[in-house]
C-alpha cells in the first residue's frame, strides 16, 4: 500500500522492445526559421509568419471541449524532450514525423521549399539522436519534385533518416506520373514513403465534404476515403510494377480499410481491368494488365502504423480482425503523440489474440523491415 | 469496509491526480480544494491511468514559459467533482463513477476517501 508513480503506464510495455512509427514534431514554426537560407524568405516568415493556406482543416476542439488536441500531451522540441516523453509510454524507438501545423499549404512553393528544407535540417540538427534511438523521416516536397529530388539527395542517405514522409489528402494522389522520380529516389535510398493525413483531409469543395458537420463524420470517413484513394490511384496507374520494390507507410488510417481495399479491389479488377493499360504509366510499361493483384500490391508493399487501433472488444471478432488485416505483416506500432488521440501500447498486451510472435511483429520487427534503420 | 491510511495531506498536491495503491488495487485520488475523491485508476476507455489528470502537459526546455500554451492534461472540476481522462478526455464522476455522456455504459469504481487529521484514508 501507498503512494506510487511507476515510470511506465503497464510494466509489461518495458520488457517490450518498441518503436513507435509515428511520434510528431508538433512545434512552433517559428523553431526552424533560424535555419532558412534565402535571407529575403526568412525575413518575411519572421516579421508577417508563414502564408496563410489555401484551405485548412478541421477543429476536432469544437467536439471535445479540448483546448488544444494537436499538444495536447505536451511539446517536445528536440531529442532530450523526446527521451524524456517517451518514458510513460515504455517506447525505445522513435520514429519522428513532422507536425499538423506545418504549413505545406501555403501559396509560394519556394517559401514552402524553404520551410521545408529548415524543417528537415531543424530535424537533423536538433531531434535526431540515432545512439539513443530517436530517427527521423525527411519531409518531402511534393509540389515541386525536383527539389524533392534535390533534398532526398542531400538527406537521403543520413544515418538518422529512415523514411520519407508527406500527407495524403485532397491534393493530387501518389499515382501520378510525376512523382516517379521521387519513387526512384526512394529506392535509390531505401526509404520508404510514409503517408499521413493532413489536417485538411476530408474533401472540402464538394457537396459531402462542405456539408459534413461533425468531426465523426470527418473523421472516421475523411482520412479513410482519401487513404484509400491514394492506395487504390497508386495500384492502378502501375506504380508497383514500376517500382516493386518500393514500401509505403500509410498512417494514421487505420486498418479495417485494408480488406475492403484489397479484396473488393481484386474483385472489381477482375471484371474491370481493360482501362488500367490507358493509364500514363502503364502505357510507359507497355503492359496491358497488372502483374500483381490489389490486394498484393496491399500486402507486400504497405503497412500501417496502429493508431488509431480500433479492434472489436469481441475477442472471437479482433481475432478475425487481426487475421483479415495482415496485422503480424502489415502493422506498425505508433503512439501520435502529442495528439489528443495518443495511443499507448498497452493494448499489445491486453488483447488475448495477440501472442508473444505477433506482439515483436507489431512492437518492433515489422518496422524493422520497412524503415531504412543503421546497422 | 477497512480504512486505510493512504498518506499525509501534503502528499497529494491539490489541483492533480496521485496514484496510490491499496490491496493491490491501483486508485487515483483528487485533492480538490481539500475534498478527497478515490476513482480506480484506469479509464475503460483505453484501459490508461486516470491519476495523471490536472498534471502539467510536458512543456519543451526550448519554450519560454511565458510563450507555452499552458494547459494541464485533464481537467479536474471541483464543482461538478469531475475528472477528465487526461489521455482521449472521457469525462467521469469522481463521487459515482460515471461517464458524464449518457450513452457511454461504462462505470468505473469510486472510493470513500477522507481526512482524518493529517492524515488520508481511504475506504475499501
Amino acid at each position: 500500500m501507498g503512494i506510487e508513480s511507476p515510470d511506465v503506464i503497464d510494466e509489461r510495455i518495458a520488457d517490450e522492445y518498441i518503436i513507435d512509427a509515428d511520434f510528431h514534431l508538433q512545434i512552433p514554426n517559428e523553431s526552424f526559421f533560424p535555419y532558412i537560407r534565402d535571407d529575403a524568405i526568412r525575413e518575411k516568415v519572421e516579421e508577417f509568419g508563414v502564408p496563410e493556406k489555401t484551405y485548412s482543416g478541421w477543429k476536432g476542439t469544437y467536439a471535445s471541449n479540448v483546448d488544444s488536441l494537436g499538444n495536447a500531451q505536451g511539446i517536445a522540441m528536440n531529442s532530450e524532450d523526446i527521451l524524456q516523453v517517451r518514458k510513460e509510454l515504455g517506447i525505445d524507438v522513435t520514429i519522428v514525423n513532422a507536425g499538423l501545423k506545418f504549413p505545406n499549404a501555403g501559396r509560394y512553393p519556394p517559401t514552402m521549399n524553404e520551410l521545408t528544407r529548415a524543417y528537415n535540417d531543424y530535424v537533423v540538427d536538433r531531434v535526431i539522436d540515432a545512439e539513443n534511438g530517436i530517427y527521423g523521416t525527411l519531409l518531402l516536397p511534393k509540389w515541386d519534385v525536383e527539389f524533392t529530388v534535390e533534398e532526398l539527395d542531400r538527406l537521403g542517405d543520413h544515418d538518422g533518416i529512415v523514411g520519407a514522409h508527406q500527407w495524403f489528402s485532397r491534393s493530387k494522389p501518389f499515382g501520378a506520373i510525376e512523382y516517379d522520380p521521387i519513387f526512384e529516389k526512394l529506392i535509390e535510398y531505401d526509404l520508404p514513403l510514409t503517408l499521413h493525413p493532413s489536417a485538411a483531409y476530408t474533401s472540402r469543395f464538394s457537396q459531402i465534404g462542405d456539408t459534413m458537420r461533425s468531426y465523426v463524420e470527418v473523421s472516421t470517413t475523411g482520412m479513410g476515403h482519401v487513404l484509400m484513394a491514394n492506395v487504390m490511384n497508386m495500384i492502378m496507374t502501375g506504380v508497383f510494377e514500376k517500382f516493386p520494390d518500393l514500401d509505403v507507410v500509410l498512417e494514421e488510417g487505420g486498418t479495417m480499410w485494408i480488406p475492403y481495399a484489397a479484396y473488393r479491389g481484386d474483385e472489381i479488377y477482375q471484371s474491370y481491368p481493360e482501362d488500367v493499360s490507358l493509364t500514363e504509366r502503364m502505357q510507359e510499361l507497355d503492359r496491358k494488365y497488372l502483374e500483381k493483384q490489389p490486394s498484393e500490391c496491399i500486402f507486400e508493399n504497405m503497412y500501417v502504423t496502429t493508431q488509431p487501433i480500433a479492434l472489436p472488444k469481441r475477442s472471437d471478432m479482433s481475432e478475425a480482425a487481426l487475421k483479415l488485416t495482415h496485422a503480424e505483416e502489415m502493422y506498425l506500432f505508433s503512439s501520435d503523440w502529442p495528439h489528443g488521440t495518443v495511443d499507448a501500447p498497452n493494448w499489445l498486451f491486453q488483447n488475448s489474440k495477440i501472442d508473444d510472435d505477433m506482439r515483436a511483429q507489431i512492437a518492433h520487427e515489422n518496422a524493422k523491415d520497412v524503415y531504412r534503420f543503421p546497422n | 469496509m477497512t480504512k486505510h491510511i493512504i498518506g499525509t495531506i501534503e502528499e497529494f498536491e491539490e489541483g492533480e491526480g496521485t496514484r496510490v495503491e491499496v490491496e493491490g488495487i491501483p486508485i487515483a485520488v483528487f485533492n480538490l480544494n481539500g475534498e478527497f475523491f478515490g476513482i480506480a485508476d484506469n479509464c475503460p476507455h483505453k484501459n490508461l491511468p486516470l491519476h495523471k489528470a490536472g498534471h502539467d502537459r510536458y512543456l519543451s526546455s526550448d519554450i519560454d514559459p511565458e510563450d507555452a500554451p499552458a494547459g494541464i492534461k485533464g481537467k479536474l472540476d471541483g464543482e461538478k467533482c469531475t475528472v477528465q481522462c487526461p489521455w482521449h478526455q472521457w469525462e467521469w464522476d469522481l463521487k459515482t463513477g460515471e461517464n458524464l455522456r449518457p450513452e457511454t455504459r461504462d462505470r468505473v469504481p469510486t472510493y470513500q476517501v477522507e481526512v482524518d487529521g493529517e492524515n488520508v484514508v481511504l475506504e475499501l
